[in-house]
């Protein structure tokens, strides 16, 4: 983390900001906090329960990061990209980090959060975005076709099903990200944690 | 169940619905009549200041101000009660989206979800070992 200012804004829940339990994220935290560093307070949100939030990352780990038909770049990119419509700038900013330093493409992460349309990826991937944000606004709204309209772009069954988990567990992560006040960090630390996440994942244990 | 039915997915509305119930001794009017409208079912300020923060939750985290909390603790809700209710509210817009993004088959009628709800009460999430 980066040797600045610690970060700005407390949750709107200091009871629980005050009671990280023993383990990996109470670790992190006491270090970034002795150093002065600026962290991210997710790790406040991890540590409160720890008991289960330990299987919130094993299975964010493998949504985002076990091997598949859907490169975990674009994964990144769609959990960016379902932030960026719920207005989670925390998350967005994250993951946007996240896919750029795993697509090697900063620029075009930034195009695609910007004008999806107007952006140089490639039409196959876009049909995945506007998918996953059809069934953010409105998951009810989705029909059969929409996931053979995927099919017929070749995307495969694995390749669906790992876009579907990936908008729907970043639909839960904004809501507890943006509902309990975590705020943004600095762009710096942004990019630092995208770089980390892109090396070593999500795994704390 | 409350956002699962903003959500319009039935499966957990339906599901949730009757483990609420097999929680409160199988009171479906209760639970019904909070899934028609929680400012007029009969529950505590506690409970209708956290299902408001849930609504908000479910239309997107943003909408939950600082105010939408010391309103909560003002009624009596303590920091953890207030996380738990973020927290599940925020899951279920990932469920929702689960189910019905995979567009999962889901049974239809009350004794199906009857019976799943008193399993969910009784046994919890986890299932048994074979």
């Amino acid at each position: 983390m980066s040797r600045r200012t610690p970060s700005v804004g407390a949750l709107y829940l200091p009871g629980v900001e005050a009671d990280p339990k023993p383990g990996a994220y109470r670790a992190l935290i006491d270090t970034a906090k002795s150093q002065n560093d600026e962290y991210s307070k997710i790790w406040d949100l991890f540590a409160f329960q720890q008991d289960f939030t330990i299987h919130l990352a094993r299975f964010t780990q493998g949504v985002l990061r076990q091997p598949t038909t859907i490169s975990p770049g674009l994964r990144e990119l769609i959990a960016a990209y379902t932030s960026h419509q719920n207005e989670c700038g925390f998350c967005t900013r994250a993951h946007a980090a996240a896919a750029a330093e795993l697509l090697g493409d900063e620029a075009l992460v930034s195009q695609v959060l910007q004008d999806l349309e107007q952006s140089p990826l490639e039409e196959k991937e876009k049909l995945l975005l506007r998918f996953t944000a059809k069934v953010t606004k409105n998951p009810s709204f989705l029909h059969a076709g929409d996931v053979t309209a995927l099919q017929s772009a070749s995307w495969d069954d694995e390749a669906i099903y790992y876009a579907i988990t990936t908008y729907a567990l970043f639909n839960f992560y904004n809501r507890w990200i943006a509902g309990t006040g975590v705020p943004e960090m600095t762009g710096q630390a942004h990019r630092e944690q995208g770089r980390s996440l892109a090396a070593r994942g999500y795994l704390r244990e | 169940m409350s956002v699962s039915s903003a959500n319009d997915c039935h499966f957990c509305r339906d599901s949730h619905r009757a483990a609420a119930a097999h929680h409160l001794e199988g009171d479906y009017a209760l639970v019904d009549a909070v899934r028609r409208d929680p400012r007029t079912a009969p529950i505590s300020h506690k409970l209708r200041s956290l299902l408001s923060i849930a609504e908000k939750v479910r239309q997107g985290g943003k909408q939950v101000t600082s105010e939408d909390v010391a309103r909560a603790r003002a009624d009596g809700a303590t920091d953890l009660e207030i996380h738990d209710t973020v927290l599940i509210a925020a899951a279920f817009c990932m469920y929702n989206r689960y189910v019905d993004g995979l567009a999962t088959w889901t049974p239809t009628g009350h004794d199906a979800y009857d019976l799943m709800g008193q399993r969910m009460a009784k046994q919890g999430y986890v299932p048994p070992n074979p």
